[in-house]
This record gives C-alpha cells, structure tokens and sequence, in this order.
C-alpha cells in the first residue's frame, strides 16, 4: 500500500475516530452505500490503490471525481477548503488539476458530503469562481519538490483507479460457432467434462469458457484458442450497470470471501449467475436490479 | 402473443419432464400436486427457500428464481395465496429438471433462441399438468361434458384455484356456453365461455332465475333455464343452467343444448339480442352491430379488428400466476400477471 494515501486514508479514521466524530460523517459512513451523486466525498478502492474523492460529475457507469487530502501538501491547481466547507470539519485539498472519469465499481464507501457548492467545471479547467472560504493553493507552505511528489502519487493512484476492469471482453459469438459446428449440448459436455446445467449455460453463451476449456474447445472447432476466447459471451449493458454500484459491493465482496476468490471473480461470477438465472418476474422488461437481488439472496443465505 | 407452435412444443417436453419426474421419485406427481412448496423441501438435492413477498425489494417483480448451484437453489415468494406460490415452486422445479436432463435439453437445439423461451413456457405446462393433471380432468369430467357438481369436485380434488378449474372445464363443454363463478352477492367472480359472447366479470347475475333460486335455497344447488345478463340489462339467449357451491362461491354451467345434466335437451331457442352490443372477443373493441351474425360462433364480425369469434385470439396472453389465457384487458399495463392474481 503506498504509504502518502494509506495515511491520508489513517488520517481521516482518525479524524473520525477521534474526539469529535463529526455525526454527519458517522451517519454517511454507517448508511448503506447509494448510487454516487456530485459533491460526494467517497472512498475509493481496487486492488491496493486507496483514494478518498470527490465527486464533481456522474454519468451512467462513471464518475468525474478530484482526489481530495488533507490540507498538508498543495500545489497552485489545488483548492483549498476550509473546515466548514464539509461535514469532515477539517480543511481539505481538492487536486483539481487530477480531475478524472472513474469506474462506479471502484467507490467503496461514501465518507462525506461537500457542504459548499462545487464551481461548476468542464474537464480540466481550472474554475474562474471558487467557493467563499476556498483559495487556490500555493507552494508556499513546503518545499516544491514534496508537493510534486505528492502529486504524482496521487496522479498514479487515479490512474489505477481509472483503469481498473473487471468486465470480461467477449463477441459473444460462441453459440454461432458451436452450432455451425453441429456441436450439441451433450456432446459439449462430454468434451469439456461439464455438467448439464454448466453445458447449456455455455452452449446458449451465458456462462464464458475458461482458456484451458477454449484450448480444449478450439481443436474440435479447428480455430484458435484465442479466437474461441474471444467468442465467450458478452454481458448485458445493464448487468454490468447493476454490478458497478457501490451498494452491490458488499455482497460482492461476501461473496468472494465464500467463494476464496478476488473480488473480480466474484464480480464475474455473480454477473453471469445473475445473465443465467431463471427468474420469474412480471412485466416484459428485465428487471436485472431484482434479478440481482434474488441472485444475492440466494448466494449469500 | 402466443405462439402456438411454441405451446405445443412446451406441452409435449412437459410430458417428457413428468415422464422424467416419475423415475426421478415415482409417485412424487401427487404430492407435489397436494403441496409443492412442502414437498421439495424434502429433496435433499434441492434449497428451497419462501421468501417473504415484502422482502424481494420494493419493486417485488421476481417471484421465483432457480440458479443451478451446485447447490441447486430455488427461491419462491411467499404469494398470498397459495396456490400461487405452489405454482411458482413447480415452475422453479421444471427448470431443475429440465437444466439437469442432457435429453430434455435437446428440444432446445432446433429453436433460434436457445430454448430460452421454450424451457420456460415447459416449466409453465408442467406445473399446470401436475396441478390439473389431464387423468384427473378425464376421471371427473366424462366424455358428456362437465356439470356443476363434477367441476366443483375437479376443484376440491385437484390443487388448482377455482379459475384454473373453470377455464379446463370450459375447454369440455358439449355446446356453446359459460362457466361462470359466482362470489356471495351474485356478480361473477370468472367467467369462462365457449362460443358465446363472454361475460364481464363483476357483472350481476344473481337475480336471473336459475341463480336466484340457488341463492335463496341457501345449498347452491338449482337447475332450469335461464338467460345472462349482459351490459345494460340485455338478457342474452336461454341456457341451460346448474349450478353448484364450491369453496364459499357458485359455480354455474350453462349451456344451449346437450347439457350434460339432462338425458336430452333440445337446442334453446336463440332469444338474445340480435342487434345490440358486442365486446370483441379478439380486440376488446366494444361495438354495436346490425350485420349478419356468423353462423358459427353467432357474433358479427368486429368493425375494429374485422374478425367474429371463432377466430382463434391471437393476442391472448398466459397469466403465469393461475395459468389461464387471458384476453389483454384482463391485464393492467406492464404486468404478465392477469388482474385476478394480482
Ligand atoms: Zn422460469
Ligand atoms: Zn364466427
Ligand atoms: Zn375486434
Ligand atoms: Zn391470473
């Protein structure tokens, strides 16, 4: 774990450990993860990269967020806000010049709300009006060199936060394939030793091929492993949405611990069980938020 | 809309997944057609959970869900009744057994999606047949049609709600008709009808002769002629009527000739309007109609949709919670479910 963010992170549990638990923060922090909205102050996590935010936009699948520390490093891209300007009630540092689109998969906790309202801001531009209270930082109070510093740290740390993925790359053309070939479901499952259920979920394309079974598949199919590979089922747009929001986390999360998977295994493997689900439900449109539902419950009883 | 290659199709992989239920645990049909959610709970292969309908989110829009495990896991929601939630527990069932049969799942090779529609409607069909199995249909509605009493046995018999009974009742009848079912106060709960103008539901029928006359005896039970009662007071043709009690209702069969109650009725004399109102059996167009009546069904021909009703209805939709064929008024926007279960 880098050690400039782990104790930006250490910092801010202090400071809500400590004396004076701003209730506000207890309150958000306690709460049940909701969808992100701007003006958020939120955790972010993947893999080893932990990074509190703020939100400043949010799309379908991604937010617009600026890293945010404690007043302690600053450069002339950064806004200053004083204690009052959040529930944290501690001066904070907004990276403005850092301003990137992150996944939603990657916020893990909402820690805090901005109390002030964000200038409005498109991309990179620095923001002509700033909030009372806010001043633009300078280099002033340390040394050049350790602001920098500091600023590439948690320039890398967004950087791994922007490019996490978990989504898996397929045409989802592999139905096509298996039956131009003729291969029925039986026969797919006495290639690939698979059981009933898990042969007709990768026969109808709802369940991937691993690349052991690709490789396997491939010579029967006369193509290459990678290009088997690469038929593997697409998910839905809207499962992957679903995934991707922070209350899902949790049960993501206890599901990789059941399971003694990463967290994007899980991720993968409770999205096509959710693609795969027969679920009966009313209305013509499916309501992949209920079929999560259901999945989870099923998963984590 | 309702294929009926695709029915036909569901229907016969039923029989092939109730032939695999009884090798599977010979004899299971009948007590899964007694209580199914209470029966496979004692399958050990099977997590079966009830799952409280207020606990499925707020939108509450799933009311079962089978994922293949291993272990196999099935989740009902808990309906409020329980022939509903029993329904729900076969149809989960039937993509167990249909997702662990390599045979059964070759009827999914030839179709363009998959088999992703087929394998549902099967677990429909297969469900339906265990509540209604056709030998149990047969043993109490012979080959001279249903009376009141042998639908009110089918239903006490069976485990299908009284509508389900009804609507395969209707489908036996020897002649142009209605089964109708009638709550306490005389207006109809259900209607099923078979070649005759439908009947609305809530309409009041329980001062017309035959029913009146069961009302007031205080047993349900009465038979003569009589004629229903359409929109505004138009009384429709004299019918042969009995009626019955079932379950704190009465069900009534009423049919122009051939009633399965009498050694031999001749045809009633066609009395009903002749010129007057008419709900479209195919597009629910309510129209008035001077033409000619068809031969056949006696309903002119619809100035909406042009079709009389012996067209066979096209747009008529299985509600999955007590497995009838409803037409598109019986469903309110968005919802599979027809209003009775809903
Ligand atoms: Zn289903
Ligand atoms: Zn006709
Ligand atoms: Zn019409
Ligand atoms: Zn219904």
């Amino acid at each position: 774990m880098n050690p400039a963010q782990s104790s930006a992170y250490e910092r801010l549990v202090a400071a809500a450990a400590g004396l004076k638990v701003p209730d506000a923060v207890r309150e958000v922090a306690t709460a049940p993860p909701r969808d992100p909205e701007p003006s958020q102050i939120w955790r972010a996590v993947w893999d080893d990269t932990i990074q509190l935010l703020v939100i400043t936009a949010v799309a379908d699948d991604t937010v617009q967020a600026v890293p945010v520390s404690f007043e302690r490093y600053a450069d002339t891209d950064t806004l200053l806000l004083p204690a009052g300007a959040s529930t944290l009630e501690q001066p904070l540092a907004l990276w403005w010049g850092l301003q990137l689109s992150l996944p939603w998969y990657v916020l893990d906790r909402q820690i805090s709300q901005l109390t002030l309202p964000l200038p409005a801001s498109t991309g990179l531009t620095r923001p002509h009006e700033v909030p009372p209270g806010a001043t633009w930082g300078s280099t002033t109070p340390h040394p050049t060199a350790a602001a920098a510093e500091y600023r590439a740290v948690l320039a890398d740390g967004l950087a791994e936060l922007s490019g996490a993925q978990w989504v898996p790359h397929g045409s989802g053309v592999l139905p096509e394939l298996l039956q131009r070939r003729g291969i029925t479901i039986k026969q797919l499952a006495s290639q690939l030793n698979l059981q009933p259920p898990h042969a007709l979920a990768v026969w109808r394309g709802q369940a991937p091929l691993a690349p052991e079974q690709a490789e396997n598949l491939a010579a029967v199919l006369g193509l290459g492993t990678d290009e088997v590979l690469a038929a593997n089922p697409a998910l839905p747009a809207p499962v992957i949405h679903e995934l991707g929001r922070p209350s899902r986390r949790p049960q993501v999360r206890a599901l990789a611990t059941r399971t003694a998977t990463s967290e994007p295994d899980a991720r993968r493997r409770a999205a096509f069980g959710i693609y795969a689900l027969a679920a009966r439900q009313e209305g013509t449109t499916t309501d992949w938020s209920a079929r999560a539902d259901r999945y989870f419950e099923l998963h984590l009883r | 809309m309702v294929n009926y290659v695709l029915a036909a199709a569901a229907r016969h992989q039923a029989t092939a997944m109730l032939a695999e239920l009884e090798t599977h645990t010979p004899g299971a049909a009948q007590r899964l057609a007694r209580s199914a959610f209470t029966e496979l709970q004692t399958w050990p292969e099977l997590t079966v959970d009830l799952v409280p309908e207020t606990q499925t989110g707020s939108r509450c829009s799933v009311a079962g869900a089978y994922d293949f495990g291993p272990p196999a896991l099935i989740s009902v929601a808990d309906a409020a009744s329980p022939a509903r939630r029993d329904f729900t527990a076969l149809h989960e069932l039937g993509h167990h057994f249909q997702k662990h049969s390599l045979d059964l799942m070759e009827a999914f090779e030839s179709q363009s999606d998959g088999g992703l529609q087929l394998e549902d409607a099967a677990c429909d069909a297969f469900a339906a047949e265990i509540l209604l199995p056709t030998p149990l249909v047969d043993h109490h509605l012979d080959a001279t049609g249903p009376t009141a009493d042998t639908v009110a046995d089918l239903w006490r018999a069976g485990a299908a709600s009284r509508m389900a009974v009804c609507v395969r009742a209707v489908q036996r009848l020897p002649a142009p008709g209605h089964i109708l079912l009638l709550d306490g106060s005389g207006r109809i709960a259900f209607a099923a009808s078979h070649g005759l103008r439908p009947l609305r539901r809530g309409s009041f029928q329980g001062d017309i002769p035959v029913i009146d006359r069961a009302r007031s005896s205080g047993r349900g039970r009465a038979q003569g002629r009589t004629q229903v009662r359409y929109r505004d007071g138009i009384l429709g043709r004299e019918l042969h009527a009995q009626t019955a009690p079932m379950g704190g209702y009465l069900v009534a069969v009423l049919v122009t000739d051939s009633a399965p109650w009498r050694r031999f009725t001749p045809p009633t004399k066609d009395t009903g309007p002749q010129a007057g109102d008419y709900l479209c059996a195919h597009c629910d167009e309510e129209y008035r109609s001077f033409d000619p009546a068809c031969s056949a069904c006696r309903v002119p021909h619809c100035p909406e949709c042009g079709r009389c009703s012996c067209t066979p209805r096209v747009n008529e939709h299985l509600c999955p919670g007590c497995f009838i064929k409803h037409p598109p008024a019986m469903f309110a926007d968005g919802s599979d479910r027809c209003l009775d279960c809903s």
